[in-house]
């Protein structure tokens, strides 16, 4: 009996609250009828609470105090404005971290065996895991937010669009840079299928570029007698974008061209794009570049001029 | 025409700023009451009041839809006040703190209810007094508890939801408060018992 009155006592709270399951409510019912130190506890606890419900004083301030604090509200938040999404972000980030310590820790707190082994494992993983997101951000290549600002002004080339022949020292690549790939054929236009007879000497796109193409450097092509893109091997200019240009005005992007040159040092992208694309000989040979004749291009051409 | 709550959500989501009136006004009285109620103490209440409004404002694109507002203001508010009532605690048991806070005495309010009201009956503000008292003097945890459930009217889902715990320990919170209370208040929980 005793220790059947002390499960009982346990769900009296819930009984005065109408929130037990049918069969448990029935369960305390019966014992109630049938113990009079238990029906006294629960009748005491629900005196208890009606007490509370019914007498207590909630306290309540004058409607000037309202207005007084709506006008400081208000001068307040016009101080401080919307939170900007980086805190809002860090502010995430830190309340996951925390609810995260926290459930393992209470999970510790209920399981010796956790307690012992799995924190030590949890804070290794944890560890691990954060030296690879570290690893991965600070890799050269990453285009991660995070490293994008100090890679502008650095040469960089669409991965996988172009290659070096290393007999020739020929930059191979497709005429279709990184823009043209992800449109349609029908919406890459050349001067030489163009009905526009004015420009030559470039390629064209149908749409502008737009700053899709952030983090590569479009890579095209102008053949050497300047009237008609081609696939012969004499073409000698490499004309590429750089992603800071693509974001500021220009003629030519306004223009729908693609092919913009600007003052980046050719060498260096070259190194650097001949160890990584050494491997890729399958794309179209159509992109070419003689680094010995023009390591530097020292300025913006436009290309219509050429 | 005057905007229905969820239309006021999404203004302030836009950034519209003049949504935020309307809500204040709807829910000024309850949080500052539930920060009176935790804080007991008209100064935090007050800095509760703000951050909770200020925090609603910053933080509107975080509030989901599919929970209720009130309750997402609730925790807010509660988690404001908690914070207060700790960083007050810290601030006592510091060495150099002077400073003397103004608690929040319900029987201040006794009096001048009483003075408002001469027919006001004598023996109902003594109960008002102690049951008052009594819920002020419980533990931090199990006060706001009780001031949730029994005062706000939440269930118990809802106030593990505010205070991210489990429904079992509400109840057990609930249930030890309530004990609590019955011995703080067995004079009057004793005559009324006797009485039926």
């Amino acid at each position: 009996m005793k220790l059947k009155c002390n499960t009982i006592q346990r769900l009296i709270s819930d009984h005065i609250d109408n929130t037990l399951s049918t069969n448990d409510a029935a369960k305390v019912k019966k014992h109630l009828s049938l113990c009079q130190s238990c029906q006294k506890e629960a009748t005491a606890l629900r005196k208890t609470r009606d007490l509370v419900v019914g007498f207590y004083v909630a306290p309540e301030v004058s409607d000037s105090y309202y207005h007084q604090f709506e006008v400081e509200l208000h001068r307040c938040i016009e101080n401080k404005g919307p939170i900007p999404i980086n805190e809002h972000i860090k502010s995430l980030v830190s309340q996951f971290t925390w609810s995260f310590v926290t459930q393992v820790r209470q999970s510790f707190g209920r399981y010796n065996f956790w307690h012992r082994h799995l924190l030590p494992i949890s804070v290794l993983l944890l560890m691990i895991a954060a030296g690879f997101v570290i690893h991965l951000l600070n890799q050269p290549d990453s285009l991660s937010l995070r490293e994008y600002p100090r890679q502008i002004g650095k040469p960089m080339i669409a991965q996988g669009l172009t290659t070096v022949d290393e007999h020739s020292g020929l930059i191979h690549g497709m005429h279709n840079d990184y823009i043209m790939k992800r449109k349609a054929p029908d919406q890459v236009t050349s001067s030489a299928d163009s009905a526009d007879g004015e420009k030559v000497g470039y390629w064209k796109l149908a749409d502008p570029i737009s700053t899709e193409t952030e983090g590569h450097i479009i890579v095209m092509h102008v053949s050497e007698d300047r009237s008609v893109p081609s696939d012969a091997t004499d073409s000698k200019l490499i004309v590429y974008v750089q992603p800071d240009i693509l974001s500021k005005k220009s003629p030519l992007q306004n223009n729908g061209y693609a092919a913009f040159p600007s003052g980046i040092p050719v060498e260096l992208f070259l190194a650097k794009y001949q160890r990584k694309h050494r491997q890729a000989p399958r794309f179209v040979n159509k992109l070419m570049y003689e680094h010995s004749k023009i390591p530097y291009i020292p300025e913006l051409y436009d290309l219509s001029k050429l | 025409m005057e905007r229905t709550e969820a239309l006021l959500i999404d203004n302030l989501r836009e950034g519209d700023e003049s949504a935020l009136a309307p809500l204040v006004e709807k829910y000024k009285r309850m949080v500052h009451r539930l920060a009176l109620q935790i804080t007991k103490n008209h100064e935090d209440a007050n800095d509760v009041m703000q951050e909770t409004f200020i925090k609603v404002y910053q933080s509107i694109h975080t509030f989901r839809q599919e929970a209720a507002f009130e309750t997402w203001i609730y925790r807010i508010a509660v988690n404001e006040a908690l914070n207060f009532v700790k960083r007050r605690e810290r601030r006592r048991e510091s060495p150099l703190s002077t400073t003397e806070e103004s608690e929040y005495d319900p029987i201040v309010m006794q009096r001048a209810e009483m003075a408002n009201d001469p027919q006001i009956n004598a023996e109902k503000t003594e109960l008002r007094h102690w049951v008052t008292k009594a819920v002020n003097s419980l533990s931090l945890k199990h006060r706001v508890v009780v001031v949730l459930h029994e005062l706000e009217g939440l269930t118990h889902a809802e106030i593990a939801s505010i205070l991210n715990c489990s429904e079992g320990t509400v109840r057990s919170r609930l249930h030890y408060a309530r004990k609590q209370l019955r011995l703080l208040l067995k004079p009057y929980v004793d005559a009324t018992t006797n009485c039926e």
